[in-house]
């Protein structure tokens, strides 16, 4: 098949260096065939595949030398067992959750190990919480090559990972190609790539390890889900349903999530159907049913502005109380990391620089917006209207665990996550 | 060796002329290669490389180190185009380099002056390509530039055919916005660097 883009159509930009190729040179390669070779000299292709066996074989030499070592320090006197390989400075270890006798000590990324993993928080300036967020299932296994990671929200995306101490880094990730008829699901599917390709830093939150790196983080929560069966891969073009329904499930962390690869019939009761439905219809706002723990880091003390994340609520104007599209995790992020940035996160995520001037938050630039379309034209608004609110520069008033934004008549009260 | 039944790509066009010619001497079965591969391995070059000079030369250099080595390549068409891309790689770094000895490191965005005597619809793409990753620009050079399909771009790219798929979903999306959106932010950005 040729991928050419529209052969018929003159305009296509891919064509616009048709016509354009130099004449023919034949003459003068014959020529410079005959004499010395000018520029780089190119490695036959079969020859060059022997370089990764011979590397490999080194390396599979030196990892048996390894093993070889550490048993017969292990077996001198049975203490050897007990012992730790001395850990890099700065690097961390924590103890596996559900191991056994407390024996298996594992650094952050190892604990993502061969576990399959839900997303329960997540913040970027590009891609929202929304419906799909959660039905996203992450999959670290181990293969024969070594760890790899997957996950899918439209397309499925899997690649060979690198978990060093509290760094996770995906290399080579490879994709299925299916069109999807949501464009929520592909940005998520193309975020996530970004994210996972992105080295991030692994930190532990109770049972939730949390990775962050420039882009934003996501907070997993293990599921129990055996690994050995992996994310059925959808060959099949899905067709989502959009509408909320109340019966849908909302998955609770712990419990073992629908995989967004499985394909379930539109309506059993009309029995099967040439077409198939995958179910997105958690109701948006929904999908966790507590707002996860604060993944910001914590500034000193932690009792400050900055470095804190802030439930948002109640909010009035003009004395009068303002209806929040509940329960929205419509949370306040001031970031320590990044001191002077801000993330509100309702429907559309966006973060943008701010700064502390004379008791007020002052936006450095416009807020800027995902501009995805909700599934509830209310959280849209308040999205909107919360948007209005940060640039109007409120005053900030801080005590204790208890924020309060004003400006004009406008007032909006947000607690301290712990 | 036998011709596919799918519809001929360039390189599939190679294999079927390089076919013809077996059992004749090395050199007509180069010069046949040459002559099927020589118009979309030169617009692929560059659409990756930014430089019609550039290509030209790699295109000789790759055919000529072809015919030096004789029958000893046991894959011509992969070979062309794979040392096509290595040969020009080697070059636009070595002119990187004296660039950026010479004018410094905010000239090297600039394109080629070679690329003037292309027309302007071609610059644009030129242009916005330059804004994709090293691995898109390949894969949007290989495929619809020059015609490949995924299978046979991954054996160029040395890479997997899923990969090129993906670099090609995501530079489309791109290019899509570049080239709707940017041709006058482009041209206003060229301009402004008029003294």
């Amino acid at each position: 098949m040729t991928n050419r883009s529209d052969p018929k159509n003159p305009s296509d930009p891919m064509r616009s260096l048709d016509g354009h190729e130099p004449a023919n040179q034949w003459s003068e390669i014959v020529e410079r065939s005959n004499g010395p070779m000018t520029l780089d000299p190119i490695v036959e292709p079969s020859r060059r595949h022997l370089l990764p066996i011979i590397l490999g074989a080194a390396a599979a030499l030196l990892l048996a030398i390894g093993v070889a070592a550490v048993a017969m320090t292990g077996s001198g006197d049975g203490k050897g067992k007990q012992q730790v390989a001395a850990q890099p400075e700065g690097s961390t270890t924590t103890m596996m959750p559900g191991a056994a006798n407390g024996g298996v000590l594992a650094t952050p990324a190892q604990m993502l190990r061969g576990r399959h993993w839900i997303i329960v928080g997540m913040a970027s300036q590009v891609v929202t919480t929304g419906a799909q967020v959660d039905q996203v299932l992450i999959t670290f296994e181990e293969s024969p090559e070594g760890p790899t990671l997957s996950f899918q929200a439209c397309n499925r995306t899997s690649g060979p990972v690198d978990l060093l101490d509290n760094r996770v880094k995906m290399t080579n990730g490879v994709s299925t190609e299916m069109a999807c008829e949501d464009q929520l699901l592909m940005d998520l599917d193309h975020w996530l790539g970004q994210f996972f390709t992105t080295a991030s830093d692994v930190r532990v939150d109770g049972d939730n390890l949390t990775l962050t790196n420039d882009l934003g983080y996501i907070t997993l929560h293990p599921t129990d889900v055996a690994v050995a069966n992996p994310i059925p891969t959808d060959t099949t073009t899905p067709v989502l349903s959009k509408p909320a329904t109340p019966e849908t499930t909302v998955p609770v962390p712990g419990d073992t999530p629908s995989s967004p690869g499985q394909v379930t019939p539109a309506d059993p009761g009309q029995g099967s159907t040439a077409t198939t439905e995958r179910d997105f219809t958690v109701p948006l706002g929904t999908v966790v049913p507590e707002c996860p723990p604060s993944t910001a880091p914590a500034a000193p003390g932690g009792d400050g502005l900055w470095g804190n994340r802030w439930r948002v609520g109640p909010v009035t104007v003009n004395g009068a109380a303002r209806d929040m599209v509940a329960p929205v995790c419509s949370d306040l992020v001031l970031n320590a990391t990044k001191q002077g940035f801000v993330f509100v996160n309702g429907c559309n995520g966006a973060g943008v620089k701010v700064r502390l001037e004379g008791g007020r938050l002052v936006l450095e630039e416009a807020l800027p917006s995902t501009a995805m379309g909700c599934m509830s034209q209310e959280l849209m608004d308040q999205d909107v209207w919360f948007a209005d609110f940060l640039t109007s520069g409120p005053t900030v008033t801080l005590a204790g665990d208890s924020l309060t934004l004003t400006a004009g008549d406008r007032v909006v009260t947000a607690t301290r996550i712990r | 060796m036998t011709a596919p039944t799918d519809k001929p790509t360039p390189r599939r066009r190679l294999r079927a002329v390089a076919s013809e010619g077996e059992g004749s001497d090395w050199t007509a079965q180069v010069k046949t290669a040459y002559e099927a591969s020589r118009a979309p391995l030169w617009r692929a070059l560059v659409a990756w490389g930014r430089s019609p000079d550039v290509a030209e030369e790699a295109i000789a250099e790759s055919f000529a180190q072809l015919l030096r080595r004789g029958d000893s390549v046991r894959d011509p068409a992969a070979w062309a185009w794979r040392s096509a891309f290595r040969i020009a790689a080697g070059d636009l770094k070595r002119r990187r380099t004296r660039a950026a000895r010479s004018l410094g490191d905010d000239h090297l965005d600039l394109l080629p002056a070679d690329v003037t005597r292309l027309p302007d619809e071609a610059i644009d793409l030129v242009r916005a390509m330059a804004q994709l990753s090293e691995q898109q620009r390949q894969c949007v050079a290989l495929v619809d530039v020059a015609g490949h399909d995924a299978p046979t771009a991954a054996q160029i790219l040395d890479t997997s055919a899923a990969t090129v798929r993906v670099q090609l979903m995501r530079a489309r999306r791109r290019l899509r916005t570049l080239l709707t959106d940017e041709p006058q932010s482009l041209n206003d950005r060229t301009e402004e660097k008029k003294p």
